[in-house]
């Protein structure tokens, strides 16, 4: 590489390739400065591309503007290509609406709780963890979901909690035959909330679901130790059976147009 | 989200967390449309269609990927690879087809520090800065650091032909990959 006005071409490419330490000592030298004529070589595409420059430059080109905006339409569109069960956000006017039905909810009849005396240190109030839902349909009604609602599978789950305390919080769903999975990972606030994620109000689509449908609100008073639990508890996809945690049922019927 | 939340992400999304893969999503899909926009023979349903391609093959491949650091040059890889076999000719279509087939094997994950993603977007920024006021600099400008707008929308706001927008985008690509290499190829050298 002794041709000090040698450019990029196809053959110092493949050296470079190569990590031949002639062409690579020579060319870091030689491009560290502009160069028209190694710059249209490497404005096409090559075949080879070892050292991953396309992805390298892609990935800073990209990265330049900054943070893209939400893209909650392309998201929703994806979700449905990836597999069930389905997890939905509403966010905007719809999400303001159904809050404001859900903040109504709040019915002793529609919240279920089971707390284990594991949670209950010596001396402390234990973590009271309720849940109640309701369920956005095609035709654009919230009705109140109670335990063992049948649904249809187009039907999203929006569901609404009360926490005696901050807490960090796995929601999962169990169904009989299938692994539990994980939807998804909350902080908890103090008093009663709808369940959120940012500024969306999060639920669960039912889209591909049939029969029993549980979903489990698992809870730990935030502090030392919780997040590790809510991560564990993730980890191993299972409802630790030490946890707070607060289950609705429902069933999932395709010929089921309403509750 | 930081690089380690990134990562844990990236774990998480491996495992079929859904919630995982939508904050993936949310975080690079401006990086993914951003690679389709530069290919000024696609159309708005086409990009979308890059992007949509691209985390759906990524997500079902997400296991395979052994370097969590490696995931978003990954992406734009897919992505690249998908643009160009939507935009191009057959001959490319059957090599874009190939690379599709081992991309996940091929990115490299070791990156030297000299060339981590904020130094290079860097880069990038100082590159663009140094172009000589006028045409070639706007459209680098409003392409990579507006970041909102497709190379045919940018050719219909300066009045241009889709090529010639094209042709100062792929211009402005290479000069950053000829700074780019030379700084690999230092690091190799050091």
């Amino acid at each position: 590489m002794a041709d000090t006005g040698r450019h990029l071409d196809a053959e110092g490419w493949r050296a470079l390739q190569r990590k031949e330490p002639e062409a690579v000592a020579y060319f870091a030298r030689h491009l560290a400065a502009p160069c028209d004529v190694c710059e249209e070589f490497l404005a096409a595409e090559q075949e080879e591309d070892a050292l991953g420059l396309e992805a390298l430059a892609d990935e800073a080109l990209g990265e330049a503007a900054g943070p893209a905006r939400e893209d909650a339409v392309g998201w929703a569109r994806l979700r449905r290509r990836l597999g069930a069960p389905r997890r939905a956000w509403l966010a905007g006017a719809v999400a303001a609406a159904v809050a404001a039905g859900l903040a109504v909810l709040v019915l002793p009849q529609v919240m279920r709780t089971e707390t284990t005396p594991s949670q209950r240190i010596k001396g402390t109030v234990p973590l009271v963890l309720e849940l109640a839902a309701m369920a956005k349909l095609p035709n654009g009604e919230t009705p109140p979901v109670r335990d063992d609602t049948v649904l249809p599978p187009e039907a999203v789950v929006l569901l609404h909690y009360h926490s005696s305390e901050a807490a960090d919080a796995l929601l999962l769903r169990e169904a009989p035959g299938l692994p539990t999975q994980v939807l998804g990972r909350y902080e908890l606030e103090p008093g009663t909330n709808p369940l959120r994620e940012g500024a969306d109000l999060a639920g669960v689509s039912l889209e591909g679901e049939q029969g029993p449908v549980t979903l489990v609100l698992v809870a730990w008073p935030k502090g030392p130790g919780s997040r590790e639990a809510v991560e564990q508890a993730a980890g191993q996809g299972a409802v630790p059976p030490d946890a707070v945690r607060a289950r609705l049922h429902l069933r999932v019927d395709p010929g089921h147009a309403a509750p | 989200m930081t690089e380690e939340e990134v990562a844990v992400c990236i774990q998480r999304a491996a495992r079929g967390e859904q919630d995982a893969c939508r904050q993936l999503y949310q975080r690079f899909h401006g990086s993914v449309r951003r690679v389709a926009f530069g290919f000024s023979g696609l159309g708005p349903a086409e990009v979308e269609d890059v992007v949509q391609e691209t985390f759906a093959r990524a997500f079902r491949e997400l296991p395979r990927l052994q370097h969590p650091r490696a995931f978003s040059r990954w992406l734009v890889t897919i992505a690249r690879n998908h643009a160009l076999a939507l935009s191009r000719g057959e001959r490319v279509r059957a090599l874009a087809a190939e690379h599709l087939s081992r991309e996940v094997e091929d990115i490299a994950p070791a990156v030297p520090p000299s060339l981590g993603v904020e130094r290079r977007v860097a880069v990038v920024r100082a590159l663009i800065e140094e172009l000589p006021e006028g045409p070639e600099k706007e459209t680098a400008r409003l392409f990579y650091l507006e970041g909102e707008l497709s190379a045919r929308e940018i050719a219909e706001r300066l009045g241009l032909g889709k090529s010639a927008v094209t042709m100062r985008l792929e211009r402005f690509r290479a000069r950053v990959k000829r700074e780019l290499l030379a700084r690999l190829l230092a690091a190799e050298v050091e």
